[in-house]
């Protein structure tokens, strides 16, 4: 008789650290060639004209457009402009989004009365897509870029003041009776010990708040916008140029993914301890 | 006047089944200046609220907990803790965890370098003074926590479990490590374990609790840390046939009081079950 857990473990068990970086390795190396697949398949229907290019336009048309767009531009503007409008609408909204969020998450985290006060209002207004109250927010505060700015730090203040709250209340017991028995007064626990032990948390709604901030961008540029990658889009749709479509959400796609790197770098460098204790 | 002193303690509180739980009943304790008193008790025996009580992490429902006198209304930084873990700060490298209380207190830089650099040679961790904690083993990391506790100069030292999570080889080396910091620095110190050879060792008033509700069942006044520190080698002091007697009687105490109180409890309810099991094991130990 053949014991199958037996034969299956020994690779597992034996070398549990080697097994570990090599699934690794095969999980990045799978990666690759999904994508490295999904574009040869995408050639090839082009190439083969299986589907019409208005429907899905070839690969090197939309290569073409990347350049062209970035030395000619589309709609009065070149894709670095487009895309300097966009990445200065998440930018203010981030920076406005977290300049907001992280103390209401303070409080939410911290008193039950602005816990009370705040999270009805979060709760509320989250699961609603923007594009339901893009309305509303232009007859409040019409066409501007204010409005812009204004939707999409709406969509990141939900994400960042919930992981700010979650983190401020998740400080071990300990670590603040360690620093009141040091004498440590209250405004000294929440700098030098709350705030750390949430920077992590904080941190993650950052990357969270940033990704909603990016889905909400086209909605935010749907009105009176002359330049941004979202208005790119919705123009080239209405003109029917599949290939600027293509683009302009591979240039999202690369930026967003970008920016994930960049604030995992500094999730890095600023809380090298987490994952540690 | 003792230096600590618990008068007639009771606490009680409720359980995450909203049962009504007596933590502490009716404990009374003096803590003088130079003592080392061991609390020692199964878990659930009530002495971790007594710590909390002494710290000013809990007030009482009845009875009184004075420092120098005077009730105990909140944490202070005379009174030093040692936690058993995760209450160091992660974010700190070693030095900064132990120049924290300091820092909090406003003491000039200069001064305060000075006083973290000496702390750090008190506990053998100069040489890892600028490493992340989580780099450092438990052994090392609850250096880092005696030290933090040293810093303010407290009069008393409450340590709960400080050795609880630490292997058996680094225990030993950490009792002398405290035992010896205690006789340089004369405080007053408690200390809570379960482990009874520890308890025995290092106490010169042990108390042995008990659960449900938590109470003192039996002290001792001892002295093999004081022989430890007239500087006795501690393992001769462990297989002195006195101290082997000793740990057995404390031995005897504690299952016998846990015997009494499950007694009490089957009388109570239906958890009587555990009882057999019990009186096995205390004829075994007879």
């Amino acid at each position: 008789m053949v014991d199958v857990t037996t034969q299956a473990l020994p690779q597992a068990v034996a070398h549990p650290v080697k097994k570990r970086r090599n699934s690794r390795y095969l999980t990045l190396w799978v990666a690759g060639t999904t994508s490295l697949g999904w574009i040869v398949l995408w050639w090839l229907a082009a190439e083969l004209t299986l589907v019409p290019p208005l429907f899905l336009p070839a690969p090197a048309d939309v290569l073409h457009q990347f350049t062209a767009v970035a030395r000619d531009g589309f709609v009065d503007a070149t894709l670095a402009q487009h895309a300097g409008a966009s990445l200065m609408r998440i930018g203010l909204a981030l920076l406005a989004a977290s300049l907001t969020a992280v103390p209401v998450g303070f409080g939410l985290g911290l008193s039950p009365v602005l816990r009370g006060i705040f999270d009805p209002i979060i709760e509320f207004y989250r699961p609603i897509p923007p594009l339901a109250y893009l309305p509303l927010v232009v007859i409040w505060f019409g066409i501007g870029e204010f409005s812009k700015v204004l939707l999409i730090s709406a969509a990141m203040f939900g994400p960042i003041a919930i992981a700010t709250a979650s983190g401020v209340r998740a400080v071990p017991r300990d670590r603040l009776r360690a620093a009141q028995s040091m004498g440590a007064t209250r405004s000294q626990i929440l700098r030098l010990v709350v705030l750390p032990n949430a920077l992590p948390e904080i941190l993650t709604g950052l990357r969270i708040g940033l990704g909603a901030g990016w889905s909400t961008l086209v909605a935010a540029e749907l009105v009176a916008a002359t330049r941004g990658l979202g208005f790119m889009i919705q123009s080239a749709s209405q003109f029917l140029v599949t290939d600027i479509v293509v683009m302009g959400i591979l240039v999202i796609a690369i930026i967003a993914f970008a920016l994930e790197l960049v604030v995992r770098g500094i999730e890095r460098f600023l809380t090298p301890w987490k994952g540690h204790i | 006047m003792s230096l600590l002193s618990i008068d007639r303690l009771s606490v009680a509180y409720e359980d995450s089944a909203k049962q009504p739980v007596q933590a502490l009943q009716d404990v009374s304790l003096d803590i003088d200046a130079g003592e080392l008193v061991v609390a020692l008790g199964a878990s659930g025996c009530g002495k971790t609220t007594l710590l909390n009580v002494m710290a000013g992490f809990l007030s009482p429902d009845a009875g009184q907990a004075r420092f120098r006198g005077e009730a105990i209304t909140g944490p202070d930084a005379d009174r030093g803790v040692v936690f058993q873990n995760d209450a160091l700060f992660p974010w700190l490298d070693v030095r900064s965890n132990v120049e924290f209380p300091l820092r909090v207190k406003d003491w000039p830089k200069r001064e305060r370098a000075d006083r973290v650099d000496y702390l750090l040679r008190m506990v053998g961790l100069s040489k890892v003074a600028n490493q992340a904690i989580w780099s450092l083993s438990g052994g090392m990391q609850q250096r880092v926590g005696l030290a933090r506790a040293l810093a303010n100069d407290p009069e008393v030292l409450l340590m709960d479990e400080p050795l609880g999570a630490l292997d058996a080889i680094t225990r030993q080396t950490m009792q002398t490590l405290i035992l010896d910091l205690w006789g340089r620095t004369r405080k007053g110190i408690f200390l809570i374990t379960h482990e009874i050879e520890e308890a025995v060792f290092m106490a010169t008033q042990l108390i042995v609790m008990s659960p449900r509700p938590g109470r003192i069942v039996a002290r001792k006044n001892l002295d093999f840390s004081r022989r430890y520190l007239s500087g006795e080698p501690a393992r001769r002091i462990k297989s002195d046939p006195a101290f082997v007697a000793t740990r057995e009687e404390v031995l005897s105490l504690i299952l016998d009081s846990q015997l009494d109180s499950d007694r009490a409890e089957g009388e109570k309810s239906a958890t009587y079950i555990t009882r057999p099991k019990i009186e096995r094991l205390h004829a075994a130990h007879r």
